[in-house]
C-alpha cells in the first residue's frame, strides 16, 4: 500500500495545478466554447510540468536544495526578489480564490450561501497545516481528489459523436462567433495554469519534507510520469463533459455549479455527490498546496526553517506567514469578490513569474556540484530549452491577450 | 584587453565569490538553515592577498539594492574562521541556539506561535 | 517604465476596437443564464440534481441576467436601429428574469417545473436571436 501511496505528491500537486477553482471553471468555459479544439494546450502543458517538475525532483534527491533556494543562489538577490514578488502574490490570489472554492463547493453541497462558509474554510486550511501530518494531508487530498475522474466518465456516457470529437482535436479554426485573439487568449491561460510555479515550489519542497535522498529518483519520475498526466486528464474530462451539456443549450460557463452539473446529467445525483467530493477535495488540496508554499518561498528565500514536519515552533516564520496569508486571503474574500475572477488577474504575474523560476531549475540540473553525475542528458536539455522558449513567450504574451480581450469575454 | 594573471596553482578548490558563496544558504553544524549570504566582508593584512573576514548574513539585502552601505552595527556578521565546509550550502561549526541573526525567530517563537496552543506539538 | 505606459496605452485603445460590441455581450450572457437554469430544473425534474445544485445554478443564472439587464438598459444606442434592438432586448431580458424569478420558487414546487422549463427555454431561443441580431449590427 505504502508503494501505491508513495505518488501521493505528484497526484496532489497536479490536481492543486491543473483542477483547482481557477482551472475547473477555465476548462469548463473553453470546452463550452471550443470544445476539445483547445487539448492540445493542455498535451504541451502536461509535457513542460513533467520536464521541470522532474528537474525540480531531481535536484532535491540528489543535493537537498527546493526550488526556491535554486532561485536565489542562480538569480542572486535582486532578480530573486523580482520573483519571489510575482509568485508570492500570484499563490496568495490562488489561495484567495481557493478558499472561495471550498466556499463555493460547500455551498453546493449544502445550499448555504458562501460568505457563510469562508471562515470555516479558512479555519480548517490552517489546522489541517498545524497539525496533520504531510503524508496524511496528501493522501487524503489526493486521493479523494482521484473522484474527478466521474468528469472522464461523464464524458463517455454522455455519448460524444466520435467523427465530431477527432474534428475538433484536429481543427482548430474557424469557431463561428470568437475572436482568433479569445482563443488564442485561453491558449495562454490553459498553458500558463499548466506550468503555475507553485506547482514547483510545493512538489520540491514536499519532496524535502518527505526526505527524498538519491534512492528516490525513480519515485521522482513516477511521481511526475502518473500525477501530471492524471491530471490532464481530468482537465480535459472536463472541457469535453462541458461541451457535450452546455454547448448545445447555448450557454457559456460561468460559475462552478455550471461546471459540476454536466455531470449530474450524465450520472446522475450518485455521480453529483462524488464530483463533489472531488472538487471539495481538489479545492482543499489546492488551498493547502497554495498556502504552504507561500510559507516555502519566503522561507527558503530568507533561509528561515521551514517545513511541516518540524513542531510549528521551530519554523516560527514559516507558520507566521502562512497564518498571515490566510488572513489576507480570508479578508478579501469578506469583500464579496468572486473567487473566479481573483485567478483570472493572478495571469498578470505569470509575465515576471515563469521564466524566472524555469529558467534556475534548468541550469541546476546541469550543474555535478547538486546532481553529481546525473546531470540532464540532451534530450532533456534540448526539450527543457524549447519550453523554455515558449514559456518566455506565454508569459509575455499573457498581458496583451489578457487586455486585447477583456479576459477572454 | 589585459590578461588575468594566471590563478596561483594552489591545493584544494577554487571558488567563485560571486557564484558559490553569495545567496547560499547558510546552515549550523546540525544543517539547520540560519540565514542567507548577502555579502563578504574582505580584509587584507599589510597589503597582502584580500581574504574573506566575514559572511554578512540576510540583513544586507537593503544596501545591495539601493546602494550605500547599512551602519557596520546593523549588519549580521559572521566570522570566516566559523565555516566548517562548503557544498551546495555554508556549513558552519556552531550551533544555531547560539547566534543572534535568529533573535526575530526568537521573538515569534517566544510570543506567537509557542503561544497558539498545538505550536510546541509534533504533526500527526 | 515609460516603454511600458506607452505600450499600455496602445493596447487599451486596441482593446476598445477589438472586445465584443455591449448589447451583443449582455443579450449574450443572458441567453446563457437563461439556458443554464432551464437546464438545472430540467435536471431536478428528472431527479439528476441535488436541489442544492440547481439552486445554487438558478441563483447564479438570476445574478447574471439581472446584471445583463442593467447593462442593455444602459447602453447608449448610436441609432434607430440599434434603439429598437435594446427595446427589444430590455423586454427579452425583463421577461427572462421574472421567469428566472419563478423558477427560484420551481426549485420547491415540483408541479410547476414542467412548465417552468418550456418558458425558460423559449425565453433563451428569443434572447438567442436578439444576440445574433446585435452582433450582426
Amino acid at each position: 500500500m505504502k508503494k501505491y501511496l508513495a505518488v501521493a505528491l505528484g497526484i496532489l500537486t497536479a490536481i492543486g495545478g491543473f483542477v483547482d477553482i481557477g482551472d475547473l471553471v477555465t476548462n469548463a468555459v473553453v470546452g463550452a466554447r471550443f470544445g476539445l479544439s483547445l487539448a492540445w494546450v493542455v498535451v504541451v502543458g502536461v509535457i513542460g510540468i513533467v520536464l521541470y517538475a522532474y528537474m525540480a525532483g531531481k535536484v532535491v534527491a540528489l543535493s537537498g536544495r527546493a526550488t526556491f533556494e535554486i532561485i536565489r543562489e542562480r538569480l542572486g538577490a535582486r532578480a530573486a526578489l523580482m520573483n519571489l514578488g510575482a509568485s508570492f502574490l500570484m499563490t496568495l490570489l490562488t489561495l484567495t480564490a481557493e478558499i472561495g472554492g471550498i466556499a463555493l463547493t460547500l455551498q453546493l453541497l449544502t445550499g448555504i450561501v458562501p460568505l457563510a462558509w469562508i471562515v470555516v474554510a479558512t479555519l480548517a486550511v490552517w489546522l489541517v497545516i498545524w497539525l496533520v501530518k504531510f503524508t496524511w494531508m496528501e493522501n487524503a487530498a489526493g486521493l479523494l481528489g482521484l473522484t474527478l475522474i466521474v468528469f472522464v466518465v461523464s464524458f463517455f456516457v454522455l455519448g460524444p459523436d466520435w467523427g465530431d470529437t477527432v474534428d475538433q482535436i484536429t481543427q482548430q479554426y474557424p469557431h463561428p462567433g470568437e475572436h482568433p485573439l479569445t482563443y488564442w487568449f485561453y491558449v495562454v491561460a490553459l498553458f500558463g495554469a499548466a506550468m503555475t510555479p507553485y506547482e514547483v515550489f510545493f512538489f520540491s519542497s514536499g519532496a524535502v519534507e518527505e526526505r527524498w535522498g538519491r534512492q528516490d529518483l525513480m519515485l521522482a519520475r513516477l511521481n511526475v510520469g502518473i500525477g501530471f498526466p492524471l491530471g490532464g486528464l481530468l482537465s480535459l474530462g472536463i472541457a469535453g463533459s462541458a461541451f457535450l451539456v452546455w454547448s448545445p443549450e447555448k450557454v457559456d460557463v460561468s460559475s462552478l455549479s455550471q461546471v459540476v452539473l454536466p455531470v449530474g446529467e450524465a450520472l446522475g445525483t450518485i455521480g453529483l455527490a462524488l464530483v463533489l467530493i472531488g472538487v471539495l477535495a481538489a479545492t482543499m488540496g489546492a488551498a493547502l498546496e497554495t498556502a504552504l508554499s507561500c510559507g516555502y518561498t519566503l522561507a527558503q528565500y530568507a533561509g528561515w526553517p521551514w517545513g511541516k514536519w518540524h513542531r510549528p515552533a521551530k519554523a516560527p516564520q514559516f507558520h507566521v506567514t502562512i497564518i498571515v496569508c490566510l488572513l489576507i486571503a480570508c479578508g478579501v474574500l469578506a469583500t464579496g469578490v468572486d473567487p473566479i475572477m481573483v485567478t483570472e488577474f493572478s495571469v498578470v504575474f505569470s509575465a515576471v513569474a515563469l521564466p524566472l523560476t524555469y529558467a534556475p531549475i534548468l541550469v541546476v540540473a546541469n550543474d555535478p556540484e547538486y546532481v553529481g553525475e546525473e546531470t540532464n542528458g540532451p534530450v532533456l536539455n534540448a526539450l527543457a530549452l524549447v519550453y523554455l522558449v515558449i514559456i518566455v513567450v506565454a508569459a509575455v504574451a499573457a498581458i496583451p491577450l489578457m487586455v486585447l480581450t477583456g479576459l477572454g469575454s | 584587453m589585459t590578461r588575468l594573471p594566471p590563478h596561483p596553482a594552489k591545493d584544494g578548490k577554487v571558488l567563485d565569490a560571486n557564484v558559490h558563496l553569495l545567496d547560499r544558504l547558510v546552515v549550523d553544524r546540525n544543517d539547520e538553515p540560519v540565514s542567507v549570504v548577502s555579502d563578504l566582508e574582505l580584509e587584507s593584512e599589510d597589503g597582502g592577498r584580500p581574504r574573506i573576514a566575514n559572511l554578512v548574513l540576510g540583513s544586507a539585502i537593503v544596501s545591495r539594492f539601493l546602494g550605500g552601505h547599512p551602519p557596520k552595527h546593523h549588519l549580521d556578521r559572521m566570522a570566516w574562521r566559523k565555516v566548517a565546509a562548503l557544498d551546495t550550502v555554508v556549513h558552519l561549526r556552531v550551533d544555531r541556539s547560539e547566534l543572534d541573526v535568529i533573535w526575530f525567530e526568537r521573538w515569534l517563537r517566544r510570543h506567537v506561535i509557542g503561544r497558539i496552543p498545538g505550536g510546541r506539538r509534533d504533526p500527526e | 517604465m515609460r516603454a511600458a505606459l506607452v505600450v499600455a496605452l496602445v493596447v487599451g485603445l486596441a482593446a476598445c476596437g477589438i472586445t465584443t460590441p455591449p448589447l451583443e455581450r449582455a443579450a449574450g450572457d443572458a441567453t446563457s443564464a437563461t439556458g443554464s437554469a432551464a437546464l438545472a430544473l430540467r435536471g431536478l425534474d428528472d431527479g439528476d440534481l441535488t436541489s442544492a445544485v440547481a439552486e445554487t445554478t438558478i441563483e447564479d443564472a438570476v445574478t447574471t441576467a439581472s446584471k445583463a439587464a442593467r447593462e442593455v438598459a444602459a447602453y447608449p444606442a448610436k441609432n434607430t436601429r440599434e434603439k429598437q434592438l435594446q427595446e427589444q432586448a430590455v423586454a427579452a431580458i425583463a421577461d427572462a428574469v421574472k421567469d428566472l424569478h419563478r423558477a427560484r420558487d420551481g426549485v420547491r414546487q415540483p408541479a410547476q417545473r414542467a412548465s417552468l422549463v418550456d418558458r425558460l427555454t423559449a425565453d433563451r431561443d428569443r434572447l438567442d436571436e436578439l444576440t445574433t441580431k446585435a452582433g450582426s449590427l
